[in-house]
């Protein structure tokens, strides 16, 4: 086995693994994505990209469309100011900065169903939940977080801003204990203010690791599914569905798997821009 | 004096927000525990009690062998995230070693390749799976769940053992090799024993995300594969009466994830993004 053969040994089994777990899958929902293809019914017939054209109309999966985008885009953005917040919060401080961190740390770590569960029934729940209680001393009537149809949305980001601002924070907590020291002291010399210091240098040095949290939030946003199905399962009625949810209903409610996949299809498309965009940007390899 | 006392109001006000914004983060996780330890009514009353009489009740009703087995449940998550685990390990590592040392045509792309499954839908290697699966009989089974879970620790191991082989200097292995000894001598005598630390780091991150999934599990598992996360899923139809049944079972589901996560907080960063930042 000579040194110009050696690296295809290794990495083949790895390889192999991979493609037939990921590669086949993709192209195996591809050939779905063209096929009126139902579980239930054993139906099975092609018909070209009627599957694409039917979302375009369907009603269900604009609403979905207009959820993903919302969730998205208020949760990251939420848990982008609040990590940075306390990221920079624990930048100043010196000491109990690790006792900080590690409770901060706890809603990452804890199990995203287990915990969407406990903010439905503990936290969230009109009549009996935690957050109601502080609440009463401010709003006179109990407020139906998660079953109130205008509320059930904002409900669930809540959920994923309270777990996944410690990922955003940790990362650029990260980020700024890298950077270097000149340009804050020449700050200092110069007399910047703490606001003048953060919005010119801390911000504009850290707009990489920036990039990255918000590529890896923007991705899990749009996957997201344990948070938003164990606290609302998409309802109520549509209210919390989102493109992922709508194609798991589709796929394991109405086993209608040829529509499922185009959805699917579509999700691989945005999934591949964004890894791109994190691989030109962002990747570790130098 | 006036500066020095500006500073210590900011150092002042820095601790409070940061000690206000961790009992706002712990608050949900320390309901949720002392849930576990009320009884019945306790669970139910309202205004809610933060002071009672702790009971084990909750905890000896889900561990024993009644009608839901949560044992069985977490013990399935044990194997199925070890076996995973380990297969990760025995094709990764090859892989991972070679990104690290060798030069090949195609390695760019093939770790964008290995990357890119990470950002890639979980529903779209769902679907095939579970269509394959149910003709080959493959539903509710360890080995058909571990190997869907490749798609989630295959990438995390290649990526992360990576970052860490990188990190071991070209110069020893050459020094080594020029001494005699082949370069698969070299990997075990002197690049693993190197990369000690980040081999437990990378289990353990590994480990983690493995224990939290749902979205496979819940699919592709039944009564007899179900593992922890799954299982206090299945406590939601009695969750309207047994609030503190499912918060032991959802306590005992996290436990194994907290303490791991709080002893690897500092390589924690590292796997969170693949290895493109070191914490």
């Amino acid at each position: 086995m000579g040194e110009k053969h050696s690296p295809y040994f290794l990495i083949l089994p790895a390889f192999l693994t991979l493609f037939i777990i990921t590669i086949f899958p993709f192209v195996y929902c591809v050939g779905l994505s063209f096929l009126d293809y139902n579980l239930k019914f054993k139906s099975t017939i092609f018909v070209g990209l009627q599957n694409y054209v039917g979302l375009l109309q369907d009603f269900r999966f604009l609403n979905s469309l207009k959820n993903t985008g919302i969730y998205t885009i208020t949760a990251v953005l939420s848990e982008l100011l609040l990590g940075l917040l306390i990221a920079t919060l624990l930048n100043e401080v010196k000491r109990g900065k690790n006792i900080f961190t590690t409770f901060l740390t706890l809603p990452l770590l804890s199990t995203p169903v287990v915990m969407s569960i406990t903010f439905k029934n503990l936290i969230l729940h009109t009549t009996a939940g935690l957050l109601n209680y502080f609440l009463e001393f401010f709003i006179p009537y109990p407020i139906p977080w998660l079953a109130d149809p205008n509320l059930a949305l904002i409900s669930v980001i809540l959920i994923d801003v309270w777990q996944w601002t410690p990922f955003v924070m940790l990362i650029l907590h990260a980020g700024l204990q890298g950077l270097p020291m000149e340009p804050f002291e020449a700050a200092r010399v110069d007399g910047a203010s703490r606001w003048q210091t953060f919005k010119f240098i801390t911000v504009p040095l850290l707009k990489p690791i920036i990039i990255i949290a918000l590529l890896f939030r923007v991705t899990d946003c749009i996957k997201a599914f344990d948070i938003i199905y164990a606290a609302t399962e998409g309802g109520p009625g549509v209210a919390t569905e989102t493109m992922n949810l709508y194609a798991f209903t589709n796929a394991f409610v109405y086993l209608n798997m040829g529509y499922a996949s185009a959805i699917v299809i579509l999700m691989f498309l945005v999934s591949y821009v964004l890894s791109t965009l994190f691989f030109k940007y962002a990747s570790p390899v130098r | 004096m006036r500066p020095n006392l500006n500073e210590k109001m900011w150092i002042a006000s820095s601790y409070l927000i940061l000690l206000f914004l961790c009992v706002i983060f712990t608050m949900p996780i320390f309901w949720l525990v002392l849930t576990s330890f009320k009884d019945r009514m306790t669970a139910l009353a309202y205004p809610p009690k933060f002071l009672f009489n702790p009971t084990l009740d909750n905890y000896i009703e889900v561990l024993a062998p009644t009608r839901m087995p949560f044992t069985k449940m977490w013990v399935n998550s044990l194997i199925i995230n070890s076996m995973a685990l380990a297969i990760s390990f025995a094709i990764g590592l090859p892989a991972a070693y070679a990104f690290s040392r060798l030069d090949f045509r195609g390695k760019s792309n093939l770790m964008f390749y290995v990357l890119s499954i990470r950002f890639a839908p979980a529903i779209g290697f769902l679907i095939p799976f579970y269509i394959i699966y149910r003709m080959f009989n493959l539903i509710d089974t360890h080995i058909g769940v571990t190997l869907i879970y490749q798609t989630i620790s295959l990438p995390l191991v290649i990526w992360l053992m990576y970052g860490y082989f990188i990190e071991v200097p070209k110069e020893l292995e050459e020094a080594a090799m020029v001494d005699g000894c082949s370069r698969l001598k070299v990997f075990f005598k002197i690049t693993l024993p190197l990369v000690r630390y980040g081999l437990a780091a990378t289990a353990i991150l590994t480990l983690i995300f493995l224990w939290n999934e749902l979205l496979f599990a819940f699919i592709l598992t039944g009564n007899n594969a179900k593992t922890a996360p799954v299982g206090v899923w299945s406590y939601r139809g009695y969750t309207q009466i047994y609030w503190g049944q499912m918060a032991a079972a959802s306590t005992l589901t996290m436990l194994p994830v907290l303490v791991f996560g709080i002893i690897m907080q500092r390589q924690l960063v590292r796997g969170l993004v693949l290895g493109a930042l070191k914490g």
